[in-house]
């Protein structure tokens, strides 16, 4: 957001000060779950629901983390770390499957001529209004009769077809000067190496914006997991979490400590990469 | 099969052993030879190769078979043991058991279920939820029909399991499961050391609403976070098995009114009276409100094993309980049966009409290895499963001796009390009901705990509730 | 002229196999679905009976459900849960976009920004258990409440009245980072020239936001309406794990009934049709945002 000076930022400081500290206070308001959650999980359990809250652990413990990673307790078959290898495995087949196959349908929409073109891209576009929980039954359905339930196959594969993100690929590529297209193909290069050596630079931005949008999308996931996912050898953080929390029960510090794993480092991923992921959010949406 | 090995860690299972192997004469006709190394340890490891007919050997040639075996239980509580024990004993047979453990809960359940409907590699499974499940199941045809394979094996339920324990899981006279575990919904746990502070006497013989009440009254002190309560309901987990008793006197006849199953039975007086007894509880304080329940999502031993309330249903939790390591207490718990609306019914604790068992094991029909899976199930029942006593689940064979079964359950010194636990599993077994189901079970539970849940938070009084109950169900009847 | 006539060929061979994967993706995974699901809703299905052993009913399914308490809860609350959560999020986001652009420097705005983002990122079933945790009998929320005053605050979630007020705040909750990001956006846009021309038509900061700001936030404001509409119409997750529908069914859902009643009681026919009124409902939204964004561009 390119804006050396508000328009109303010049007059008087005082409101500046004023609307400065409430914004902020409120921003802390909207942080103020994970904050106490963060705390919560390095309490022991009697300290939890004390109030007013102990926002610095009095007794400070890391028997939660110890308890939820399974370090010196039994095991008690949900296994935060296996969990996370599937969450980190499934999210980036997915996300390299939807983002390939929506960068080659987007360059063939925007730069190659061919019959039939304008009514492919019309149906692409009416399927963006298919919901995905209107095709779970017949894709469950099929693939139960193919025995591919309780795989991470049946969740990464329906995600070939992602129509907004060939919308967006179409978008970007169709920017990209017809002019460089053709200078390749006079010096001979094919349409792939034209495609992937030329123009998937051109729209590098985009393609990082869809990746980590995608990408936050699958690792979020959770109806489709918990339907095609049975084994807890293969479920995916929020479907693990999902169990974790209905054992557990009100152990709040318990919960707190799987909470904050599950949350932290997507956190973390945020905040060192938000360039992309602002930039993936907004595209297409000012527009209008 | 030439030789019958029996060798039990502890005499309990030696002894069940021995009883036990008699059964197993349809096997072919072996001779049996028992060896027992007694008071080993404390740690119970039972084998026998008992169940394990001639069909498994002669199956697979060099090749070994890994049987997928899905549970609720988590591992540690008896069932790597159990499958430690199989694997060993089997591994001359090429046959290798894996476990698997699933939760338990709706979410769970429904993961179970479309990965079985979606011929999953799943050979035996491990179901709860009582017979309501087990038809769903039937009716997807996930749950094979043993009654043949039984035969062939020699294995009479009745006889073997109990008739009141086996009947109320049949449907169209055939056995989709086997009952393993003695469960018996009639009964409820107390907190000793609270009954004998306040100066009452624990009711093994059994109470009426009325006397239970006054106690849970008396049971009831303190105030906000430390209060602690007469009565837990543990409803919050979804109101089911807890709720069990209030139509039990109805026998067969608790949901359905008629033997076809064509409308149901919820305006009956009883069932009014068990939920009103709940929501005075709830109304006089005396247990810990419904709302609390549900919104904190309390459990079990949040509440009776931090020595937050007196007494609590939920019989299944014996397993918890006897966990002393993850669930330290230092109280001793007694096993009680329900209260019953009144003085007229305290003959019926005489038998057993209430629902007796759980963890049914089933099959799945889709398994590549039907006959091995079937001898694991015989060989589970009748003493493969025995490390899970210890750990709190009741072998239900009556090969197993009971007393030595109590003994294996009380070893941990004042856990449980020993003479509840006699009581508990002294119910005669004779007098068995058949339990009328029907393909939309699961849809008129739904109904029944909706409206229940509106009667005990008070959106209605109790006649709408039940006339409701009935109301709904019997559409839903009527619809298909 | 040869020439020219195969290198179309080839263009068209090309395009093909670029498009290959995903046309793949588009026929076996949402055309071939949408037929059959639509053809499933025209049935009786039920999944016990096995693939095949349906019996076409007609629009029975899309009569039914008029008169099955569930499928009128569900779509009744998920009516309420968008009108409240859609408009309310959307005002919050625009105040608080608006104060930020009018009254931060851009560096304090990008963190005020990032850290209020933070919830959306957070998968849904974190963010239902925290808030369960705020929301039970001795949690932070429930004490401010009594702190603020309430005397006797309800169970929220065990509550028939606040149960789904609770899981809409919960939501607004979880958006409002988004929604305050895309005003920002939006409003980084609009020209400085017009903030101009009205203040020299001596017009204040309120009437400078009422005039000029919101009505060029309009296309703005309309993405973010059809995306919430259609995201609240889907609304799942907070339901399954803080509410499971309950407490009765003052909680179902939508696509909650459609879970339950495909997987739970296996009425495949009877899910689909629910699923094919959700896609009515989605399909109306979408035609109307079609509409409106090809007439604005004209």
């Amino acid at each position: 957001m390119a804006k050396e000076q508000s328009k109303l930022k010049k007059k008087s400081p005082v409101p500046k000060i004023v609307w400065s500290i409430l914004l902020i206070l409120f921003a802390l308001l909207m942080i103020t779950p994970f904050l106490w959650m963060l705390s919560s999980s390095f309490k022991l359990e009697r300290d939890v629901m004390k109030f007013p809250i102990e926002w610095i652990p009095s007794n400070p413990v890391l028997n939660n983390y110890k308890t939820v990673l399974h370090i010196g307790v039994k095991s008690k078959n949900y296994h935060f770390l296996l969990a996370y290898a599937n969450s980190i495995k499934v999210s980036i087949l997915a996300t390299l499957t939807s983002v390939l196959s929506a960068m080659l349908a987007g360059y063939a929409f925007a730069k190659l001529k061919f019959k039939g073109s304008n009514v492919l891209f019309i149906i692409y576009l009416m399927q963006m209004m298919v919901p995905s929980q209107l095709t779970l039954i017949p894709r469950f359905v099929a693939f139960s009769e193919l025995g591919l339930v309780n795989t991470h196959f049946s969740i990464i594969a329906p995600k070939i077809i992602s129509v907004s993100a060939t919308f967006m690929m179409r978008q970007a590529f169709m920017a990209v000067p017809e002019e460089l297209r053709e200078s390749a193909k006079m010096d001979g290069a094919g349409e792939w190496k034209t495609c992937w050596r030329i123009m998937v630079p051109q729209i590098r931005p985009t393609i990082g914006a869809m990746t980590t949008v995608a990408f936050l999308d699958n690792w979020n996931s959770y109806l489709d997991p918990l339907v095609f996912l049975s084994d807890w050898r293969l479920m995916t953080l929020p479907i693990a979490l999902n169990q974790f929390v209905s054992e557990e029960g009100s152990k709040y510090g318990l919960i707190s400590a799987a909470c904050c794993l599950t949350v932290i480092p997507v956190f973390i991923v945020f905040l060192v990469g938000q360039k992309f992921f602002i930039k993936g959010l907004t595209v297409g949406a000012v527009k209008g | 099969m030439r030789k019958n090995l029996v060798r039990a860690g502890s005499a309990v299972l030696a002894a069940a052993m021995l009883t036990g192997l008699t059964a197993c004469g349809g096997s072919g006709g072996s001779s049996t030879t028992a060896t027992t190394k007694a008071g080993a340890a404390s740690s119970s490891t039972a084998t026998t190769m008992a169940a394990a007919g001639k069909t498994a050997a002669a199956k697979n040639n060099g090749e070994t078979i890994t049987l997928n075996l899905w549970g609720g239980i988590p591992g540690e509580y008896g069932y790597d043991e159990m499958v430690e024990n199989f694997n060993k004993e089997f591994k001359d047979k090429g046959i290798q058991m894996e476990y698997t453990r699933y939760k338990n809960d709706s979410d769970g359940n429904l993961q179970l279920d479309t990965y079985l409907s979606s011929g999953g590699s799943i050979d035996i499974y491990m179901g709860y939820g009582g017979i309501s499940r087990l038809k769903t199941r039937v009716e997807a045809g996930t749950a094979l029909d043993m009654t043949d394979y039984l035969k062939a094996r020699g294995f009479d339920p009745v006889g073997e399991l109990g008739a009141t324990n086996v009947t109320g899981y049949q449907i169209d006279d055939k056995y989709y499961a086997l009952p393993t575990k003695y469960e018996n919904k009639g009964w409820m746990v107390i907190n000793e050391d609270l009954f004998k502070e306040a100066g009452i006497e624990i009711p093994l013989k059994g109470w009426t609403y009325e006397e239970f009440r006054e106690d849970a009254k008396k049971l009831t002190k303190g105030d906000g976070q430390d209060k602690i309560w007469g009565m837990y309901w543990n409803l919050g987990s979804g109101i089911g098995d807890s709720i069990e008793f209030v139509g039990a006197p109805l026998k067969q006849y608790k949901t359905y009114s008629n033997d076809e199953g064509t409308s149901t039975n919820f305006d009956n007086e009883l069932w009014k009276k068990g939920l009103q007894l709940i929501k005075d509880t709830y109304d006089d304080g005396s247990a810990m409100s419904y709302e609390t329940e549900t919104a904190d999502n309390v459990t079990f031993d949040q509440v009776f094993l931090e020595g937050k309330a007196a007494m609590s249903a939920g019989i299944y939790n014996l397993r918890i309980i006897n966990d002393l390591d993850t669930y330290p207490h230092d109280f001793t718990t007694a096993i009680v049966p329900f209260p019953v609306p009144d003085e007229s019914y305290m003959n019926e604790y005489d038998y057993s009409y209430r629902p007796g068992a759980g963890d049914l094991i089933c099959v799945n029909p889709k398994s590549e290895h039907i006959e091995e899976a079937m001898d694991f199930v015989l060989w589970y029942i009748k003493g493969g499963m025995a490390p899970l006593a210890s750990s709190g689940r009741i072998p239900l064979w009556k090969g197993f001796d009971a007393d030595l079964v109590t003994k294996a359950l009380c070893a941990k010194e004042g856990v449980f009390d020993p003479e509840s636990v006699k009581a508990y599993m002294a119910v005669d077994g004779t007098k068995a009901v058949k339990t009328i189901s029907t393909k939309n079970d699961s849809k008129i539970n739904d109904v029944k705990k909706e409206e229940e849940q509106a009667f005990l938070l008070g959106q209605e009084d109790v006649d709408t509730c039940c006339s409701n109950m009935k109301t709904r169900a019997d559409a839903i009847l009527a619809g298909e | 002229m040869s020439g020219k006539k195969k290198k179309a060929v080839r263009e068209q061979l090309t395009a093909t196999v670029f498009l290959l994967p995903s046309l793949i993706g588009l026929v076996l995974f949402s055309l071939i679905p949408l037929v059959f699901s639509l053809f499933i809703s025209l049935t009786d299905w039920n999944f016990l009976n096995g693939m095949g052993s349906w019996n076409f009913i007609g629009l029975e399914n899309f009569l039914d459900m008029w008169t099955d308490e569930w499928f009128l809860a569900s779509l009744k609350n998920t009516f309420i849960y968008t009108i409240v959560v859609v408009p309310i999020g959307l005002f919050l986001a625009l105040i608080i976009a608006a104060l930020i652009d009018s009254f931060i420097s851009d560096r304090l705005a990008n963190v005020l920004r990032v850290t209020m983002y933070m919830p959306k990122i957070c998968n849904i079933v974190a963010s239902a258990a925290i808030w369960i945790m705020l929301y039970s009998t001795y949690g932070p929320f429930t004490q401010l409440m009594r702190l603020l005053g309430w005397e006797n605050p309800p169970h929220f979630l065990a509550s028939y009245t606040w149960a789904l007020p609770a899981i809409m705040l919960m939501s607004i909750w979880s958006g409002l980072g988004y929604h305050v990001f895309i005003y920002s956006a939006g409003m980084a846009g609009i020209s400085r020239d017009l903030y101009e021309a009205a203040e020299l038509d001596g017009a204040g900061a309120i009437q400078k936001f009422w005039y000029v700001t919101i009505p060029q936030l309009r296309p703005t404001t309309f993405f973010l309406m059809i995306t919430g509409i259609i995201g609240s119409f889907k609304v799942f997750g907070s339901v399954n794990v803080m509410t499971q529908g309950g407490p009765g069914h003052s909680t179902y859902t939508l696509v909650y009934y459609i879970y339950k009643s495909a997987f739970s009681y296996y009425n495949m026919g009877y899910a689909s049709a629910v699923a094919v009124i959700l896609f009515l409902i989605l399909l109306v939204v979408t035609l109307v945002q079609w509409k409106h964004n090809n007439g604005s561009s004209d």
